[in-house]
């Protein structure tokens, strides 16, 4: 049998609640759906945590799912949107706005004094721009690290993203826009608290 | 700065996505060989990118799929086996803010002491659909997972509380515009009592500081200062732009625009003139009015009065999200700033609060208005 009928077939059979057979699909699904939890919480126990409610939802609701669509993003909506609702009940409920621009036209300026300064990740290696990424991303609000971690980790299109966060096109394309300018701002920032110097003077 | 690097800046995402077409990269590419500002911009992106994409995640451990099952079991077992602590029936925490914080703070601590995400799922067993998003708001238990061990997000000492859920959903389009039909509800329905409070000028205070805390001394707009004067305190809280969108015809142009300017000097509104001229055979002018929200409603219906309305619509953004973010980036810097001793460092983020500020307090003014362009035209 193919892989993917082998899918189809125990989709099938764990939605007449075959135990075994959700077992083996958790199996076959469960580096993907940790990957995703981990990008997201950035601790692996939560990681872990996280993953085993999405399995545990998606047993409950498997009989939800319709043949046709992939299992695996399947399992990647649940991921994210279990993760951004719990981060909602801490923070309370966030909701992005369409149009919104992000800077006024000041801020133009701004933008070009600050790019005339020596660039301060020009002396970072890749190894220490991945430990200042991984730490900017972590304290990124949870929308934008969302539709970040979908779309340049998970490698998602816009219209999947849109799919998975419940959301339109417009939205994902000015958040994800949004989440990249804040992204940087924070790697900047903690390249700069860090010591690596903004100026030579 | 030059033309191009406006436009330019419009593709970069598009074409960070590999997006654009052809024609378009190329020309990027051309503009970013000569332009060292945008260029310095793409080659962070692009850094940080490749970054994040190289980004590793660890494997589950090995007994994963075990913990699953043994999860899966137990979750068929009846209620009382399942812990979990419950808000006492009719406590809502948007009801009742300073009861809520209170009783949540209590859940919090409880579900610290207890566990995690598996206690959590036990208690939220039942829930129908496996994007939670729409249902889960509206139970009553308020189980929190635990608290993250690092501290990511930036320490809540004034500006506490979230903002809150939008009520109702938006009002038909403005004809024309960019935005999109949704394709779910966009965020969930709060429970009644909240959605029936009149949306229009009702501001839900939630900041943990009484209402009445000012903002500190303002940060004088001009750069170039070296003490650094207080940042700006702004409350985090629901924030919402409406502008609405009015076309109407009238036998006599000329006078039905000085009453309308009449109408609109009454309601101590911000008169601008956007544009007049011929469309077509008519005469045409349009305005625009920015108004207090609470009396917005009021002036749309005296306007209204003014002809025979061709056409209407609204639109409502929720900005608290975008304010909220950028707040919280406001305020690392503002941290950051009180550790850097090189003048030129500490200048050069005290540019960026500034915009950020800048920014922040643009929405908050916009935020307690509302704007309603006019079209008048001439029968």
């Amino acid at each position: 049998m193919s892989p993917l009928a082998n899918v189809k077939e125990l989709v099938r059979r764990s939605q007449t609640k075959d135990q075994q057979a959700f077992a083996e699909l958790v199996s076959l699904y469960q580096d993907k759906v940790y990957s995703l939890s981990y990008h997201l919480t950035g601790d692996a126990t939560e990681a872990q945590d996280l993953a085993q409610e999405v399995f545990l939802r998606a047993y409950l609701h498997i009989g939800t799912f319709r043949q046709e669509a992939d299992f695996g993003t399947w399992l990647h909506r649940i991921t994210v949107n279990v993760w951004l609702n719990s981060r909602r009940k801490q923070k309370g409920p966030l909701v992005i706005s369409l149009d919104t621009p992000i800077v006024t036209e000041d801020g133009e300026v701004a933008r070009e004094v600050a790019a005339a300064q020596p660039d301060p990740l020009e002396m970072t290696t890749e190894r220490e721009l991945q430990q200042l990424v991984r730490r900017a991303l972590q304290e990124l609000p949870a929308d934008f690290r969302a539709v970040l971690v979908l779309r340049e980790i998970e490698g998602y299109n816009y219209e999947e993203i849109a799919r998975l966060l419940r959301c339109s096109l417009g939205t994902v394309k000015s958040r994800l826009n949004r989440a990249r300018h804040a992204l940087k701002a924070k790697v900047l920032a903690l390249a700069a608290r860090d010591g690596y110097s903004l100026s030579d003077r | 700065m030059t033309p191009g690097c406006r436009q330019v800046r419009r593709f970069l995402p598009a074409y960070y996505d590999r997006a654009l077409g052809q024609a378009k990269a190329a020309a990027v590419e051309e503009h970013l060989a000569v332009c060292a500002v945008c260029r310095t911009e793409v080659a962070h992106w692009k850094r940080i990118a490749g970054a994040l994409e190289k980004l590793e995640s660890p494997a589950p451990p090995p007994d994963f799929a075990g913990r699953v099952m043994a999860s899966i079991d137990s979750a068929g077992r009846p209620a009382k086996q399942r812990r979990g602590l419950k808000l006492p029936a009719g406590i809502r925490p948007w009801l009742a803010p300073g009861l809520a914080r209170v009783v949540a703070a209590a859940a919090v601590l409880a579900v610290i002491a207890c566990g995690s995400w598996s206690l959590a799922a036990k208690y939220w067993h039942g829930v129908t659909g496996p994007t939670i998003a729409h249902r889960e708001e509206a139970k009553p238990p308020t189980v929190l997972p635990p608290q993250e061990k690092n501290r990511r997000e930036a320490p809540p000492e004034q500006l506490v509380p979230p903002p809150r859920v939008v009520p109702g959903a938006n009002n038909a389009q403005v004809p024309g515009s960019q935005a999109p039909p949704q394709t779910a509800p966009r965020q969930v329905t709060p429970p009644k009592a909240l959605a029936e409070r009149p949306p229009a000028g009702a501001k839900h205070e939630w900041s943990a500081s009484s209402a009445a805390s000012s903002p500190a001394a303002s940060v004088a707009g001009s750069s170039g200062r070296v003490a650094f004067a207080e940042p700006r305190v702004f409350l985090n809280k629901e924030r919402q732009i409406t502008s609405s969108f009015l076309r109407v015809a009238v036998p006599q142009l000329d006078a039905a625009e000085a009453e309308a300017r009449t109408i609109g000097q009454r309601f101590g509104a911000k008169i601008q003139e956007l544009a007049r001229g011929q469309a077509g055979a008519r005469q045409q002018v349009g305005l625009k009015f920015t108004v207090e929200t609470t009396r917005a409603n009021l002036l749309l219906v005296r306007l209204i009065g003014l002809g025979k309305v061709l056409d209407r619509g609204s639109q409502t953004q929720d900005i608290s999200a975008d304010f909220a973010a950028t707040l919280e980036l406001y305020r690392y810097w503002v941290g950051l700033r009180n550790t850097v001793t090189d003048a030129a460092e500490a200048e050069a983020i005290g540019r960026e609060i500034e915009r950020l500020e800048k920014q922040l307090a643009t929405w908050d003014e916009e935020a307690e208005r509302q704007v309603i362009v006019l079209w008048l035209e001439e029968e």
